[in-house]
């Protein structure tokens, strides 16, 4: 009697202890959710006729934190990065004049110092920017040489670009290669240092074509006013070009050239060049593609108004990534020209910069460079993003069931998402449901196209009229005929009345 | 009051005859000239609350009456004061009375087309756009025109002269705005010295 409890005792404390181990276990194994962030995530709405922030849920929160030491080799001054077809991350440092190679988990798999030219040593001097190619190839900007240079992947020189050869540009003419980026048939983009004029564009051998992406001269009434005036050593001192410095570019995956500039306002910062440099950026968004655009109300000397973009990348599904150095702000916009979100800010927490200086896109990991830290940060998609992200893949498939659910889920996340509401009116348009329609489009504050009239509140408002004047038009027509038959009636009643006072004056 | 609202009619179509009876002949009313002013503070006021959300810029937003009534009367003030001390000065004929009256007068058209609008627009889409533009810009020169042949007529002006004034007008306007501000701004700051001096009595003592 006595054993047998002195068991069950004992089979009941291993039980307990088990059952505390694995509760602990599971408390201790939790994947835990961390909902704060050092910066703000928002994005703009003119709902209410101003500009105005909405508070979003953040889009990426910081995942990693590379530097030197998780590197294994030293960086000092990273200045550009960029994804080769493998999957590798290639680094310039202009300090240390050299290429690091890093695999998927940021370890070093080489580093390019130096290539034999005509079996001589050569190394870099102050390269500012890098492209790898689809085949793997590398073009760095050999800043301090005045050069580009043309790597195979394993850092073997194949070709040399220096300063091309050309009557447009002087003799004078510096070249200074900061940015590149290169297209399929070879075809080099160069941001030249301090070159007003836009971006050159360089044959695979070397031949300078000319310059593209500048801005358009408009001469505004007002100059032409002045001109008349002026006399004519004035007039040359006018610029006969509105000068546009570009500070970074990338090829998206469809092969335009995604282009980052320094602007006075009025102009537009961000801008989608065809390869003969026009803009062919849509801007259908609430706001312009300007970055930011309310001004913070305490400005000082460090605070500076709006965003100074020094890079952009893109996504396979049209959404482009530019970062602002300005306050360290990432701004996401979609293939319309919406501005998905905002996040990102400079401070010294991980997650937020000191110096951005260029930002990757890899899969879903978004990686943001920062030249004075060496660092790199690491941005992982949270639920709100991907749901995001989900929405608009279903909805370019057609999948108009899944996509609305997916929305749905983006407004239980942030119910003033006005995007959100925008896209779900689109869907219930498509499938006929005209006051879910106009319920959604005036939620997600979209009146409709002016041109074609073919969507927005305005198609679901018309399509919801053209029911209700078919519904009705009957009875307002026999309504309005009855209406004048008895106001005729009423008339006749009324003359007559007075005809019969008049008769009754009259015999008076 | 059929024969006021007849006359009221009367100004707005026949505006230099109805002017000079409203100052000459005596004819009309200062309730039916105020009753413009109410009139186009209710049809703003239905502008914001019930036209399409097409057309509707504030169909988001609260629509503040007080806000509104201030939007109406505080520069119908200016311009009334404003007016006034520059035709008294160029020998206007008309009194203060006569021109918040030619002013009251004016603003009608501003209220009978828009409050209609208001309610149409309900029928109408970007396709008929333009017939809802149209007739809020047709409503606003209107407005324009009988406060310029309102004014001449008033103070017996001639068409030179009445641009003349109009330019002076603005500029008096922006000078008592200015004006009006110094004295608040002077005003607010006697308060806060005031109060601080209690405040520092109060502490003291």
């Amino acid at each position: 009697m006595n054993k047998e409890r002195k068991n069950r005792l004992a089979e009941f404390a291993v039980k307990r202890i088990l059952l505390l181990f694995i509760t602990l276990g599971v408390l201790i194994g939790e994947k835990r959710v961390f909902a704060y962030t050092p910066y703000d995530s928002y994005t703009y709405s003119n709902a209410t006729g101003t500009i105005e922030a909405i508070p979003t849920p953040a889009p990426y929160i910081p995942a990693d934190y590379i530097n030197s030491d998780r590197i294994g080799t030293e960086l000092s001054r990273p200045c550009d990065f960029a994804f080769g077809p493998d999957g590798n991350l290639y680094v310039v440092d202009s300090n240390l004049n050299k290429i690091v190679v890093l695999n998927r988990d940021f370890k070093v798999v080489k580093e390019i110092k130096s290539f034999k030219r005509d079996s001589k040593d050569e190394g870099f001097n102050n390269p500012q920017g890098l492209f790898v190619d689809s085949t793997g190839q590398i073009y760095v900007c050999d800043t301090g040489n005045g050069r580009v240079l043309m790597l195979n992947n394993e850092g073997e020189l194949i070709s040399v670009y220096t300063k091309p050869d050309s009557p447009l540009l002087g003799a004078d003419y510096e070249y200074k290669p900061v940015k590149i980026a290169v297209d399929s048939s070879g075809t080099l983009y160069v941001i030249n240092t301090n070159e007003y004029s836009g971006l050159m564009k360089i044959t695979p051998q070397g031949r300078f074509v000319g310059f593209i992406g500048s801005n358009k001269a408009i001469v505004s009434p007002v100059v032409k006013f002045w001109k008349k005036i002026m006399s004519e050593t004035q007039k040359k001192q006018l610029l006969s070009f509105v000068p546009v410095e570009y500070h970074n570019i990338s090829m998206d995956s469809e092969g335009f050239i995604y282009a980052v500039s320094a602007t006075k306002s009025g102009e537009n910062p961000i801008r989608r060049l065809n390869l003969s440099g026009t803009d062919i950026l849509i801007r259908n968004g609430y706001v312009g593609v300007k970055g930011d655009l309310v001004t913070p109300k305490t400005i000082t000397k460090d605070t500076k108004s709006g965003s100074v973009f020094v890079d952009i990348c893109s996504s396979g599904n049209g959404n482009y990534f530019a970062l602002d150095s300005n306050y360290g702000r990432i701004f996401v916009y979609n293939q319309e020209g919406f501005l998905l979100y905002v996040f990102g800010g400079r401070g010294v927490q991980i997650g937020t910069f000191t110096t951005p200086s260029a930002i990757e896109l890899q899969d879903d990991r978004l990686l943001v460079l920062d030249e004075v830290n060496a660092a790199i940060t690491v941005f992982k998609k949270t639920q709100f993003a991907n749901l995001i992200s989900q929405a608009e893949q279903h909805y370019y498939q057609g999948n108009f069931e899944q996509s609305k659910r997916s929305w749905n889920e983006v407004l239980k996340l942030c119910s003033t998402y006005e995007f959100g509401y925008l896209q779900l009116g689109k869907i219930y348009l498509q499938e006929k449901d005209y006051f879910n329609a106009m319920r959604c489009f005036k939620l997600g504050n979209y009146r409709g196209d002016k041109v074609t009239f073919m969507t927005g509140y305005n198609k679901a408002y018309t399509e919801i009229r053209k029911i209700w004047f078919s519904k009705y038009l009957a009875v307002m027509v026999l309504g309005g005929l009855a209406l004048a038959v008895i106001v005729s009636a009423y008339r006749r009643f009324v003359s007559k009345r007075r005809k019969k006072q008049g008769e009754g004056h009259g015999k008076l | 009051m059929k024969k006021q609202i007849r006359f009221a009619f009367h100004i707005l179509t026949h505006p230099f005859d109805g002017f000079w009876d409203m100052r000459f002949d005596q004819k009309g009313s200062i309730w039916m000239a105020l009753l413009g002013y109410v009139m186009l503070i209710v049809s703003n006021v239905i502008q914001k609350e019930v036209t399409n959300y097409l057309f509707n810029d504030h169909a988001m937003t609260l629509t503040d009456i007080g806000m509104e009534i201030q939007m109406v009367l505080i520069p119908s003030a200016l311009f009334c004061i404003g007016n006034w001390s520059v035709t008294t000065l160029l020998d206007g004929e008309g009194r203060f009375k006569d021109i918040v009256m030619a002013l009251g007068y004016s603003m009608y058209p501003l209220s009978i087309i828009p409050i209609p609008l208001a309610f149409l627009s309900l029928a109408f889409t970007y396709s008929e756009s333009v017939y809802y533009t149209g007739l809020i810009a047709i409503s606003g020169i209107w407005f324009f025109f009988l406060l310029f042949a309102g004014i001449m007529t008033i103070h017996q002006y001639s068409v030179t002269k009445m641009i003349a004034t109009t330019v002076l007008t603005i500029f008096a306007m922006i000078i008592l705005v200015f004006i009006g501000l110094l004295f608040f701004e002077l005003i607010s700051q006697f308060f806060v010295f005031a109060t601080a001096v209690y405040q520092e009595l109060s502490f003291r003592y």
